[in-house]
C-alpha cells in the first residue's frame, strides 16, 4: 500500500530529486516490516531456554519452560527464575500471546503443530552434538532475536576459552569415559564426546564403537581400563539400584582409587557456550598431577 | 523278609545329594567362564590367587565370582523355601512367589532403598526385605485360612501379589531418584547382573539363618503328611512349626530378594521336579531342593549370558519363560489329582 | 495306675455343647469301646484324649500325669492316634508312612536304627502289608489304606492306642485282623480306646463299653450289661428282636477267619 501511495505522490510531483527525497522520507517514516526483533518470545524447551536467556534482552522474554528452573540441568537457572515458567501446554502458551516460540526438534509435535496452525511463529532448534552445531545454534538464535552482535560475542568468547585449554598435539591423551547409572555412556556425536576431545582426553566409548548414547557393560568397561571416569549426577542425594552400581568396587580399582569426577549436567546437557565450562573442568582433571602416570598403569 | 527301608534309602539319598553337589560345583565353575568378553579364566584365577593385580583377575573376583555366588545362594534359598512352604501347606503349588513372600520382600526392600534409609544404614535393605516378606506371607496365610485348598491359596496369593506390585509401582513413581522408574523391572523380574562382593555379604547372613531354621523342620514336615491332627499326635507343635517356617522364609527370601529382585518360579519348579527322586518325602526334599534351586538358577544365569541379544536379559525373564508353562501344566495336572 | 483317668470333661465348639462332664477310665491291658449314635461326641472325646482338642473343663491324667504337662514327644510316645478318615498328602510309599510312626522316638535328627527298622517291619507284617510296602499310598484300596495307617500307629509302640472307627472300610477278614491286633496290643500290656459302630465287634472284643448319647455317658460297663434294650432304644432308637437266651445271643453273628480270602468254590 505504501508503494502505491509513493507512486501516486511521485507522479503528482514529476521532479527527480524531490521524488528521491520523498522516497527516503517514506522509507524512514514506514520502516520495512522484516527488521523488527520479536518482543514476546516464549521458549518451551530446556535447551532453547538457555540460548534465549543468554541472548535476548529481558523485555523480549515472555516465558521459559519450567525445566530451566532446575539448577542441576539448567545453566541459566538463576536468570530463569525472573520469568514466568510454562509447561509447554497450549492454553498457557496462548495466554502468553507470543510473537515467537522457540522449541527443540524433540518438543512435542502436537503442540508445535497446533501453534503453527493457529498462526504463531514457531522455530525449532536442532540438538547440538558437536561444537559446530553449538556455534550454528547460537548464531541462528541470535539472528531470530535480533541480537546478532551478542551472538558473535558469545561464540568468540567460547572459542577463546576453548583455545586456552586445548592440548598441544605432542601431549599424550589419557583415556576417559562418561559413565552414568545403568552403564549409559556417550560415544561419538555427543556433546560429552566433543568436550572430552577438546579437553585432551580419549573417549573410550567412541573407541568401543558406540555412536550417540548407549550402554556399556561392566566387563567391557573394565577391560578397556579407563584412566578416569566422568559422570553427571542427575539427582544428587537420592538412591536407587542404578546409582548404587556406579560405586562397584571394581571401578574404583580400575581408576586406581581416583573417584568419579562429577561434571555438572548443566554444562553439557544442552549445546551452548557453557560447554567451555565443561571443557575447562575436564582439562583441569587431565592436568591434575595424579594423572601423570600415563603409560605404566598396571605394573 | 526284612525290609531295609531306611538303610537303602539313606544311601540313595546320600548319593543323590553328592551327585547334585558335584553338578552344582561344575556349573559354578562354568559360570565363571561366561561373560560378555572372553577372558583367560585360568590365568585370572592364578593371578588372583597369587595376589597379582590384573584386570582379568579383577573381573573374575569382583564381577563374575559375586555373580556366581549370589546365584548359588539365592537359588538355594528359593529351592529350600519352596520345598518347606509346600510341605507346610501340604500343597504342591505353594512357593515363595505364589504366597507373596517374594513380592512382599521386593516391596520392603524398595521402600528401604528409595526412601534413602538404606543409604545410611546398610542393614536396612535386607531388613526391609525380611519384614516385607514376613508381612506378605502372613497376610496370604490369614486370607487363605488354615485348611486352604489350592484355589483359595492361589487366589490369596494373587491378591497379595497384586497389592505388593501396585504399592511398589506407587513407591517407585514417588521416589526422589529419577532412575527409580525403570527399576520396577528389576524388582519384579530379578537380575543377577552388576553385583559386587558387598552385595553377596549383605545377602548371606539372612540366608544362612533361614537355612539353619529350616534344616530342623524336615521331620515335622514328614509328619504333616498324615494331616495336621495326626501330626500333632506325633509330637509336632504346629503353631511353632508354622512360625518357624514363616520366619525362616522371610529371613532367607527377604535377604535374597533385596539384592536380586523377585526371581520367579525357581521355588515352584525345583521341589516339583525333585520330589519323585526323594520318594515324595518332604523332609528329604529340603536339602535336595536347595541344591536343585541353586543348580537351576545358575543354569538360568548362564543361559541369559549366552543369549545373543544386544542388551542383557534379566534372569527372571528366562525363569518365567520356562516356569510359567510348567505352572500351567501343574494346574492342569492337579485337576486330575484333586489336590 | 490307670492309664487314662478322665473326669468332668466338657467341650463346647462355637457355642455348641459337644460333651458334658464325661468321665472315663482305662487300665493297662484293657480295651474300652466307645459306642453311640452319630453326633454323640465319640470322636471329640477321642481327640481330647489324644491332645488334639482342649476340653473346656475337666481333668485328664495319662498314667497319673496331667496331659497338658507332658511334652509333645512324651505324649507322642505314649499315645498313638488313628484318625477316622486318615489320609496322606503326598504319594509316599507304604513303608515310609509306617516309618513315620517312629518319629516320636527319633526326634528331629536321629536316624532310624536297626531296632527301629525291626519295629517297622513287624508292624508291616502284623497288618499283612509286607507285599505292599513299596506301593505309593494313593494306589491302595480303602481297606489297605486303613491298615497302613494302623500299622503306622502300631509302629509308635505306644502305651495307649486311640482308634476312631478303625474297621469302617475293611472287609470281614481284615476287620477281624485289626481287632485281633488291637486285642493283642492290650494283652501285651497296652490299652486301647476304640470308637466302633459295629456293636457285635465291640461286644466281642472290648472288655468294657462306654455308651455316649448327646454328649453324655449313658452307660458304662461290661458289654453284657451295657447292650440292653433300654439303652439301645434310648441311644439309637432301635428295638432289637429277642429270640431267647441272653440279649447278647439275639443279634450275635459270629464268624472266624479261615486263613485268607478263598475263592467261592471252596468251603
Amino acid at each position: 500500500m505504501t508503494a502505491q501511495l509513493d507512486a501516486g505522490i511521485l507522479s503528482y510531483e514529476c521532479n527527480a530529486p524531490v521524488r528521491f527525497l520523498l522516497l527516503i522520507s517514506c522509507l524512514l517514516l514506514f520502516p520495512v516490516r522484516a527488521a523488527d526483533p520479536p518482543s514476546r518470545v516464549v521458549s518451551i524447551n530446556l535447551c532453547s531456554d538457555q540460548l534465549l536467556l543468554m541472548l535476548a534482552r529481558p523485555e523480549q522474554i515472555a516465558s521459559v519452560s519450567r525445566m530451566s528452573l532446575e539448577p542441576n540441568s539448567s545453566f541459566m537457572a538463576g536468570s530463569a527464575a525472573n520469568y514466568p515458567p510454562n509447561d509447554a501446554m497450549i492454553e498457557q502458551l496462548l495466554g502468553l500471546n507470543p510473537d515467537l516460540v522457540l522449541a527443540s526438534e524433540f518438543s512435542p509435535h502436537p503442540v508445535i503443530r497446533i501453534l503453527r496452525h493457529l498462526g504463531y511463529r514457531v522455530e525449532t532448534l536442532p540438538l547440538s552434538s558437536n561444537l559446530e552445531d553449538i556455534r550454528r545454534n547460537i548464531r541462528h538464535t541470535a539472528a531470530l532475536l535480533g541480537a546478532g552482535d551478542k551472538g558473535e560475542r558469545l561464540v568468540a568468547e567460547m572459542d577463546r576459552r576453548l583455545q586456552r585449554v586445548a592440548p598441544t598435539s605432542a601431549e599424550a591423551r589419557p583415556s576417559a569415559l562418561f559413565y552414568q547409572p545403568r552403564g549409559y555412556t556417550s560415544g561419538l556425536d555427543t556433546l560429552q564426546h566433543a568436550a572430552l576431545v577438546l579437553a585432551g582426553w580419549r573417549n573410550l566409548s567412541a573407541e568401543q564403537g558406540i555412536r550417540g548414547y548407549g550402554a556399556i557393560d561392566l566387563e567391557t568397561l573394565l577391560l578397556a581400563q579407563p584412566q578416569q571416569l566422568f559422570s553427571s549426577a542427575y539427582a544428587p542425594g537420592t538412591d536407587s539400584l542404578a546409582q548404587r552400581q556406579m560405586h562397584h568396587p571394581a571401578l574404583n580399582w580400575i581408576t586406581q582409587g581416583r573417584p568419579i569426577i562429577d561434571i555438572p549436567y548443566s554444562y553439557w546437557i544442552c549445546g551452548g557456550p557453557m560447554i567451555a565450562d565443561a571443557v575447562e573442568a575436564l582439562a583441569k582433571a587431565r592436568l591434575d598431577p595424579s594423572h601423570h602416570t600415563s603409560g605404566n598403569k598396571h605394573p | 523278609m526284612t525290609l531295609s527301608t531306611s538303610g537303602g534309602k539313606a544311601d540313595y539319598q546320600g548319593r543323590l545329594i553328592a551327585l547334585m553337589a558335584a553338578a552344582l560345583a561344575c556349573l559354578f565353575v562354568l559360570s565363571l567362564f561366561i561373560g560378555s568378553n572372553p577372558i583367560p579364566v585360568l590365568t585370572a584365577a592364578l593371578d588372583a590367587a597369587g595376589d597379582t593385580q590384573s584386570v582379568i583377575a579383577l573381573i573374575l573376583t569382583e564381577v563374575r565370582l559375586p555373580r556366581a555366588l549370589i546365584a548359588l545362594v539365592a537359588g538355594a534359598t528359593l529351592g529350600v523355601c519352596g520345598a518347606s512352604m509346600q510341605g507346610l501347606l501340604q500343597n504342591p503349588l505353594a512357593s515363595p512367589g505364589l504366597v507373596g513372600s517374594a513380592s512382599g520382600a521386593a516391596l520392603g526392600a524398595s521402600l528401604a532403598l528409595y526412601s534413602g534409609v538404606a543409604a545410611s544404614f546398610w542393614l536396612a535393605l535386607p531388613a526391609g526385605g525380611m519384614i516385607g516378606s514376613l508381612l506378605a506371607t502372613l497376610l496370604v496365610y490369614t486370607l487363605a485360612g488354615r485348611a486352604a485348598g489350592t484355589a483359595t491359596l492361589i487366589l490369596a496369593g494373587v491378591a497379595v501379589n497384586s497389592i505388593a506390585l501396585s504399592l511398589i509401582s506407587l513407591l517407585i513413581n514417588l521416589a526422589p531418584s529419577p532412575y527409580a522408574v525403570r527399576e520396577i523391572v528389576l524388582w519384579m523380574l530379578g537380575s543377577l547382573a552388576n553385583h559386587s562382593m558387598g552385595d553377596f555379604w549383605i545377602l548371606l547372613p539372612g540366608s544362612l539363618l533361614g537355612w539353619m531354621l529350616l534344616a530342623g523342620t524336615g521331620r515335622s514336615l514328614d509328619a504333616l503328611t498324615l494331616g495336621e491332627e495326626t501330626a500333632h499326635t506325633l509330637g509336632v507343635n504346629l503353631d511353632r512349626l508354622r512360625w518357624r517356617i514363616f520366619f525362616a522364609v522371610a529371613l532367607a527370601v527377604g535377604s535374597a530378594v533385596s539384592i536380586t529382585g523377585a526371581i520367579g518360579f525357581i521355588g515352584l519348579v525345583t521341589p516339583h521336579l525333585l520330589r519323585p527322586l526323594v520318594g515324595f518325602q518332604p523332609g528329604r526334599l529340603l536339602p535336595v531342593s536347595a541344591l536343585g534351586g541353586a543348580i537351576l538358577l545358575l543354569c538360568a544365569d548362564i543361559g541369559v549370558r549366552l543369549f545373543p541379544a544386544g542388551t542383557e536379559i534379566k534372569v527372571g525373564v528366562l525363569t518365567s519363560l520356562v516356569g510359567a508353562p510348567f505352572f500351567l501344566f501343574l494346574i492342569v495336572k492337579s485337576r486330575r489329582w484333586q489336590i | 495306675m490307670k492309664m487314662i483317668d478322665a473326669s468332668g470333661l466338657s467341650l463346647s465348639l462355637g457355642g455348641q455343647p459337644i460333651l458334658h462332664r464325661i468321665s472315663l477310665q482305662l487300665k493297662a491291658g484293657e480295651m474300652l469301646g466307645l459306642i453311640g449314635p452319630n453326633g454323640a461326641g465319640k470322636s471329640s472325646l477321642l481327640k481330647i484324649i489324644a491332645g488334639i482338642v482342649k476340653p473346656s473343663a475337666g481333668e485328664l491324667l495319662i498314667d497319673g500325669r496331667p496331659l497338658d504337662r507332658l511334652s509333645g514327644l512324651e505324649r507322642a510316645r505314649s499315645i498313638a492316634y488313628l484318625a477316622q478318615s486318615g489320609t496322606a498328602h503326598w504319594p509316599i510309599s507304604v513303608a515310609r508312612i509306617v516309618a513315620l510312626g517312629r518319629l516320636p522316638h527319633l526326634g528331629s535328627w536321629r536316624n532310624a536304627s536297626s531296632e527301629d527298622r525291626r519295629i517297622i517291619d513287624q508292624a508291616l507284617r502284623r497288618t499283612d502289608l509286607l507285599a505292599l510296602s513299596e506301593r505309593p499310598f494313593p494306589t491302595l484300596s480303602g481297606g489297605e489304606k486303613a491298615r497302613v495307617l494302623l500299622a503306622r500307629a502300631l509302629a509308635v509302640e505306644p502305651k495307649i492306642l486311640l482308634a476312631d472307627e478303625p474297621v469302617a472300610a475293611l472287609d470281614l477278614s481284615h476287620q477281624l485282623e485289626v481287632m485281633d491286633l488291637l486285642r493283642q496290643h492290650c494283652n501285651d500290656g497296652g490299652a486301647a480306646l476304640v470308637v466302633l459302630h459295629d456293636l457285635r465287634l465291640a461286644a466281642h472284643y472290648c472288655d468294657r463299653l462306654q455308651l455316649l448319647h448327646q454328649g453324655r455317658t449313658l452307660d458304662v460297663g461290661v458289654p453284657e450289661s451295657v447292650i440292653n434294650d433300654t439303652n439301645l432304644q434310648q441311644a439309637y432308637g432301635v428295638r432289637i428282636r429277642q429270640t431267647g437266651g441272653s440279649l447278647m445271643d439275639a443279634f450275635a453273628l459270629t464268624w472266624s477267619k479261615t486263613g485268607g480270602q478263598e475263592s467261592p468254590g471252596q468251603n
